[in-house]
């Protein structure tokens, strides 16, 4: 792998320059403490927000939005309508969320490749932002604190300067965009790196036991805490809605006023959701909304282990910031676990 | 890129009326391009997935063994807004079809085996088509067994192509009815179909069982079968959920790490006992209201 070192004035050069290859997005201050990704084009008085530590929505919206159109279906049968996604850079994906797509471009690959999906993925490039934790990152615990592979071009913020990986062809090509901005790597650049590594290893204080979840979820199936949960979760989905790797969704067809034609849709859907896993004669495989809960946290941290050998959660914390119900993953967790020691956690 | 959630046309060449609110729908693929399911190329136990324009789309089991004849048959009882328009739609009338999805029943395993068929109401659809295939190749299996149970005589699905085939000596036929009625053409326990195949003499160690109906009924069976001495391996069940797409992805169908659409809708019994909020809790739910 290459590295350089970009000075820091020189990123929105560098940025200015990919977009004249391709639409450049970036996570932007929309609001006070309100981060989103946003094409650079229409962005023209925000400043790329490198301090940003999650956006609102993860960049699966880019890949598997949150509505599109699949097919326009008349008498003559379903076809297929084409991703209108050009040839894109997406800049300042944290570790989390490049390791969220990894999940995604590993979903939607096997089996059956899903078309739109890939239609749009591959239109992408990406160039990773190092970040700091705050109260609410556990990436670490997860271990999806580092990426290796996931990424084009990597940039760590050592303050005057970036310290810049270039891992892909697709990196390379960028980094040819602005050649002269970047300068050979020090050694004294290289200490500078490893030390803000260092310090970032230290800065995380949420931590999560994972390793042995999966067992200890295998033997807790009863758990009483689910029921607890459950009692304050509004299953409003929220977490499904921000969380880089939750993949469900509801097909739609909406007919046109003709009654003649129509298009079917894909929306995003949870399986928070009452109706989620409603079957045939209205029965409900999961009709109280603590087995609703639990299914979603056994899925992230135990089926998906099971099936995908690794778990689905990045350790974002989205969906600790997004429940209104103050709901968060860790404590969820650490009751069960405690149930497991035979004092049965009361949820307060 | 061959895209798995594209419905192919299909025509609706019949509909035949076997209950007074479930029917008998025979489809023929329209598209040329001959990939998809036609009624040649699919397992007993996999399923369709069946759009109607402007209601949606949703899965339907497969209710005959794969044949020389490209029409599909669907067994579909008319329960919601799709099923209601399926049962106005004129014969002739185009429908998106695709498919086959699913595993289906594993009947090579079933070879040199006593064969217990346990169906419930609606559950007869699928199993009719294992019963096709078993039928086909009879010599290939010993003792061919249906538990078969339904509200009433009104309500049996395929009863003379059933009874003619228990005619034929191929097949042994036992029915339960939960209403018995003075003029039903066949002779039926009073009571379940899980009483039914309790009643049933069985040399439990050398029997497979393929198991559908209401999920209700799926735990108390499979559990009195294993007491009988059948192994949980050889007990078979479909578990079928709303599924939106039937390749994986959705979601809806996802029992733990499991999805019906992909890894089943056919379990058995022991691969089932980790999919616990398939059956035990369902049977948990219905009891509890």
């Amino acid at each position: 792998m290459e590295t350089f070192m970009l000075d820091r004035q020189d990123l929105p050069s560098f940025l200015a320059a990919c977009e004249k290859h391709r639409r450049v997005h970036v996570p932007v201050e929309e609001a006070p403490d309100h981060f989103i990704f946003k094409p650079l084009a229409e962005a023209t008085d925000q400043p790329v927000a490198l301090h940003y530590l999650r956006t609102a929505l993860p960049p699966k919206k880019y890949f598997f939005p949150a509505e599109e159109v699949l097919y326009r279906f008349d008498a003559d049968g379903y076809h297929p309508q084409q991703p209108d996604l050009p040839p894109m850079i997406l800049f300042g994906l944290h570790p989390c969320d490049l390791h969220g797509l990894d999940v995604l471009d590993h979903f939607f690959s096997r089996d059956y490749p899903d078309r739109t999906y890939h239609s749009r993925r591959q239109q992408a490039w990406l160039i990773g932002l190092g970040c700091m934790p705050d109260e609410h990152c556990f990436c670490q615990s997860q271990g999806t604190e580092h990426v290796d592979g996931l990424y084009d071009l990597f940039l760590w913020d050592l303050g005057p300067q970036f310290y810049v990986m270039v891992r892909t062809e697709a990196g390379h090509d960028m980094l040819h965009m602005a050649r002269a901005l970047f300068k050979p790597v020090s050694q004294a650049n290289q200490q500078a790196y490893l030390a803000l590594l260092k310090k970032r290893r230290q800065a995380f204080t949420l931590h999560m036991p994972v390793a042995d979840l999966p067992q200890v979820l295998e033997v807790k199936q009863d758990c009483a805490v689910w029921d607890k949960i459950g009692e304050t979760c509004f299953t409003c989905g929220a977490c499904s809605m921000v969380c880089p790797t939750c993949t469900c969704y509801d097909m739609l067809d909406r007919m046109d006023l003709s009654g003649q034609c129509g298009e079917r849709c894909r929306k995003w859907s949870s399986c928070l959701f009452r109706d989620f896993d409603r079957g045939a004669g209205d029965h409900h495989f999961r009709r109280d909304r603590g087995d609703r809960v639990k299914n979603r946290y056994y899925h992230k941290e135990h089926g998906y282990v099971n099936g995908f050998g690794k778990p689905s959660c990045t350790g974002c914390g989205r969906c600790i910031t997004a429940c209104p119900a103050g709901i968060d993953v860790i404590s969820v967790f650490t009751k069960v676990r405690r149930a497991c020691g035979g004092e049965e956690e009361v949820v307060s | 890129m061959n895209d798995p959630l594209q419905p192919l046309t299909a025509m609706l060449v019949s509909r035949e009326l076997l209950t007074e609110d479930t029917a008998l729908f025979q489809l023929a693929l329209a598209d040329s391009r001959g990939v998809g399911p036609n009624g040649m190329n699919h397992k007993p136990g996999q399923f369709v997935m069946l759009s109607v324009l402007g209601a949606g789309e949703a899965p339907f089991s497969i209710c005959h063994a794969a044949s020389d004849v490209p029409i599909l048959q669907l067994c579909i009882r008319r329960v919601g807004r799709l099923t209601e328009r399926l049962f106005e739609l004129p014969t002739g009338s185009k429908l998106g079809l695709r498919g086959p999805y699913g595993n289906g029943f594993p009947l090579e395993r079933m070879v040199g085996q006593e064969l217990l068929l346990v169906a419930g109401g609606l559950g007869m659809a699928p199993l009719r088509s294992v019963l096709q295939a078993v039928m086909a190749q009879r010599d290939r299996y010993r003792r061919v067994v249906l538990a078969y149970g339904f509200r009433h005589k009104d309500e049996m699905l395929f009863g003379p192509e059933l009874i003619a085939l228990g005619e034929t000596g191929h097949l042994e036929l036992h029915f339960a009815v939960d209403h018995p009625m003075a003029d039903q053409p066949f002779t039926a326990m009073h009571g379940h179909v899980g009483q039914l195949v309790e009643s049933l003499t069985l040399d439990a160690a050398e029997t497979t069982v393929a198991l559908c109906g209401p999920p209700v009924m799926y735990k108390g069976t499979a559990q009195m079968l294993r007491e009988k001495g059948v192994w949980p391996q050889k007990t078979f069940m479909t578990f079928e959920r709303r599924m939106s797409c039937g390749i994986g992805q959705c979601g809806h169908c996802t029992i733990g790490y499991r999805y019906s659409c992909k890894d089943g809708p056919v379990f058995s019994a022991w691969e089932a006992r980790g999919l616990r909020e398939a059956w035990e809790q369902e049977a948990y739910n219905d009891a509890s209201q």
